[in-house]
């Protein structure tokens, strides 16, 4: 009897034992199957909410850039007023050159399309603003260009030098 | 090439009396400004006499307030200067050192070209506007320049 006793345990947490396991193991795959869920849920979540924002993104800096060309900076003009001002922007374009040059080289065909249509638009801004500095560059040259021929002994002050040694403190009087 | 004179008195703080001379050249739209003391108005070289008061600043800085005098009276005139020497050569003189760093300064290079002659202590100011219309105005008052202060021996001032 005892015997049959212990047989019967031992069957039984044989038993037990095998389907404790088999339940670790079922709880085990519900629990990765439940992970699994939750990151497809993520996922679809994440691209349901970022696709949008992306191409809101895409449409903002495009039509950021389509206005830029619009407002054609590259047409400049010096007048009476804004000497000051047309040095001072130069100033900053230049300085802001030496960023644009190697994003105006960027080869986006080996880029992915997401990327390709952000950079693209990054691309089409730096070309803009390099025309409105080679413009504005031009427009400063023309200043230093002589009138006629000039006798030997004279020499043209380049607008350059007269700009980069001004006391700044002063305002111009003419 | 005749010229109209504006003549202009003013007195120092140390009590000189200088007077300013704007020679007018109407068909060149020139004008050069002079200046000297009064009480050497009878000498031949009035334009390089020194009066020893140490105010060169302040009558050069009054010859910019003609110019601009004169600028507001006819906004196409260009102006010439010449720095007058007090000694024998005409290189970089002092006044011509002054006008140059005011006038540097002070005038925009949208409104003027500026050019120098330092052999001769000369400075010009070429109105931009008045020069590009007419293609002989530069040759014009390089001409008028070369008749006032002639480029070598002896100046006019």
């Amino acid at each position: 009897m005892t015997t049959d006793i212990l047989l019967h345990d031992f069957a039984v947490v044989e038993r037990s034992g095998s389907a404790a396991v088999l339940s670790v193991q079922t709880a085990q795959k519900v629990r990765s199957f439940t992970k699994a869920f939750q990151n497809v849920v993520l996922v679809l979540l994440a691209t349901a909410v970022s696709v949008p924002l992306l191409f809101l993104l895409w449409v903002v800096l495009s039509l950021s850039v389509w206005r830029l060309g619009r407002l054609r900076p590259y047409k400049v003009a010096l007048d009476a007023d804004n000497y000051k001002d047309f040095r001072l922007r130069f100033a900053k374009i230049t300085a802001l050159g030496l960023t644009l040059q190697p994003i105006t080289q960027l080869d986006l065909s080996k880029r992915n399309w997401v990327v390709r249509s952000f950079l693209s638009q990054a691309v089409k801004a730096a070309i803009i603003l390099q025309r409105h500095q080679a413009e504005m560059t031009k427009v400063l040259q023309k200043l230093d260009e002589p009138y006629g021929p000039i006798s030997s002994g004279w020499q043209i002050l380049t607008s350059d030098d007269r700009w980069g040694n001004r006391p700044k403190p002063y305002e111009y009087l003419v | 090439m005749g010229s109209t004179i504006h003549r202009f008195v003013f007195r120092t703080p140390k009590r000189r009396c200088i007077i300013f001379e704007g020679h007018f050249f109407e068909a060149e739209q020139l004008a050069v400004v002079k200046f000297y003391d009064k009480a050497h108005s009878l000498s031949a070289n009035r334009f390089s006499l020194m009066n020893h008061s140490h105010e060169a600043a302040q009558i050069i800085r009054t010859a910019v307030e003609i110019v601009l005098r004169l600028y507001a009276d006819n906004p196409f005139l260009s102006f010439a200067f010449m720095g007058a020497s007090d000694t024998s050569s005409n290189f970089e003189t002092r006044r011509f050192r002054i006008y140059r760093a005011m006038l540097y300064r002070l005038f925009t290079e949208q409104a003027f070209q500026h050019l120098q002659n330092p052999q001769n202590s000369l400075y010009i100011m070429l109105h931009r506007v008045y020069c590009e219309s007419n293609k002989d105005a530069q040759a014009n008052i390089f001409k008028i320049l070369a008749s006032i202060y002639p480029e070598e021996g002896e100046s006019d001032e």
